[in-house]
């Protein structure tokens, strides 16, 4: 599954958020990588998610794939919605 | 553990002058009292359970009493049975003491060591014998002037951490079993039981004394703990910390202590780790904080980005 977000929380995919999407897509088996810029990172390795310095305006693909990527999508999308309204 | 008056003697090389038949008193307080209030008359305050301590200040006082005063101060000084008196350096111990110790059988006490200083080692030296203690399954060691306690399950490798990190110069305090006592708020101290010091014990070799393997700088007879580790096996489902942002500790006495919780592998080198906590908590006490100053970079990187994207 492929989804795309415009980060609009004002401080950007700081160190904290991005702790927690990590630690979330580590709950699935999917294969789940994020993707800003031209850069695509594994979300289940947390220097790789650092490294994007994902800021406030920035457009960020979420890509799923695997036995429990429709889950996982859920999942992550609850994440990242909740972090957009903070 | 009972403390006598006669240890104290011992330990603090003083003189009895009299009631050498109270020694054997336990001591019950790790505080002392100087009583100058109660020789000019109020004793509601009295805190007879505690070594009296008199220096220059109080006998001088007491000179300046009349003789029944005096007779009738000492002899409520006296029947209250506080354990001893201790009367420092430069002070001339006033005949009635002498005799009321005989009579009473409570010891009295010279020291060769100033007021001050006599009261603030008896205060450090009370408080290591009788504060509460609590021992610990565990094994304390001091890496680089860190003391850190190692926790986690019997079998998972504390003593073989120790081993491996003494053999790297560090200093074993003791394998097992710690007690603890808090020597003030924020001071916990550890030692190893009178018995287990010097000694590690290592499956599959045995008991091994650390100070005749390694030699005297491998050993340390007790330290603060500044950091406690958890060792535990490896859980998928459990959470560990990955940044390192946050400052967890752990709670001994009243005592907020830095904690981390480290999960093993056959892949990770735990004593590697351990050292590495142990260094980590070292510069947070020196100021830096590595994974904020990284966090700090990142936001401001985050911050520079998304301006640029504005323009």
């Amino acid at each position: 599954m492929r989804r795309e977000y415009v980060i609009i929380n004002e401080q950007g995919v700081h160190a904290r958020p991005a702790t927690h999407l990590v630690a979330k897509a580590n709950e699935f088996k999917s294969s789940i990588t994020v993707t800003h810029d031209t850069t695509t990172v594994d979300m289940k390795s947390i220097m790789g998610v650092l490294s994007l310095a994902i800021h406030r305006g920035a457009l960020i693909v979420v890509e799923t794939k695997g036995p429990d990527e429709v889950e996982a999508m859920d999942a992550i999308d609850r994440l990242i919605k909740e972090f957009n309204m903070r | 553990m009972a403390l006598t008056i006669g240890t104290l003697v011992d330990d603090f090389h003083l003189q009895v002058i009299s009631g050498a038949g109270g020694l054997n008193t336990e001591l019950a307080s790790p505080q002392l009292s100087r009583p100058g209030i109660e020789l000019a008359g109020l004793f509601d305050y009295f805190e007879h359970d505690r070594i009296q301590l008199f220096g220059s200040k109080e006998v001088t006082f007491f000179g300046w009493l009349n003789e029944s005063d005096q007779e009738i101060r000492v002899d409520m000084l006296f029947q209250r049975k506080p354990p001893a008196f201790i009367f420092s350096k430069h002070v001339d111990i006033p005949a009635v003491f002498v005799h009321k110790g005989d009579a009473y059988n409570i010891p009295i006490l010279k020291s060769s060591l100033r007021t001050s200083a006599l009261a603030a080692r008896l205060y450090q030296y009370l408080f290591s014998k009788l504060a509460p203690r609590e021992s610990v399954h565990g094994t304390l060691l001091d890496i680089s002037g860190v003391g850190v306690l190692i926790r986690g399950a019997s079998g998972i490798g504390k003593s073989e951490v120790a081993l491996e990190l003494v053999r790297r110069g560090h200093q074993l305090v003791a394998d097992d079993r710690v007690d603890m006592y808090q020597r003030e708020p924020g001071i916990v101290i550890g030692e190893a039981p009178e018995i287990l010091k010097h000694y590690l014990e290592i499956r599959g070799i045995g008991l091994v004394n650390v100070v005749k393997l390694f030699g005297a700088s491998a050993y340390k007879e007790d330290k603060t703990i500044m950091l406690v580790v958890d060792l535990m096996h490896w859980d998928d489902k459990q959470d560990y910390d990955r940044l390192g942002i946050d400052n967890p500790t752990y709670r001994i006495f009243d005592t907020d202590v830095a904690h981390a919780r480290i999960p093993i592998t056959a892949a990770r080198s735990v004593s590697t780790l351990v050292e590495v906590a142990a260094m980590n908590a070292r510069l947070k006490f020196l100021g830096t904080h590595m994974a904020r100053e990284f966090a700090d970079n990142l936001a401001q990187a985050i911050h520079r980005k998304g301006q640029s994207k504005k323009e």
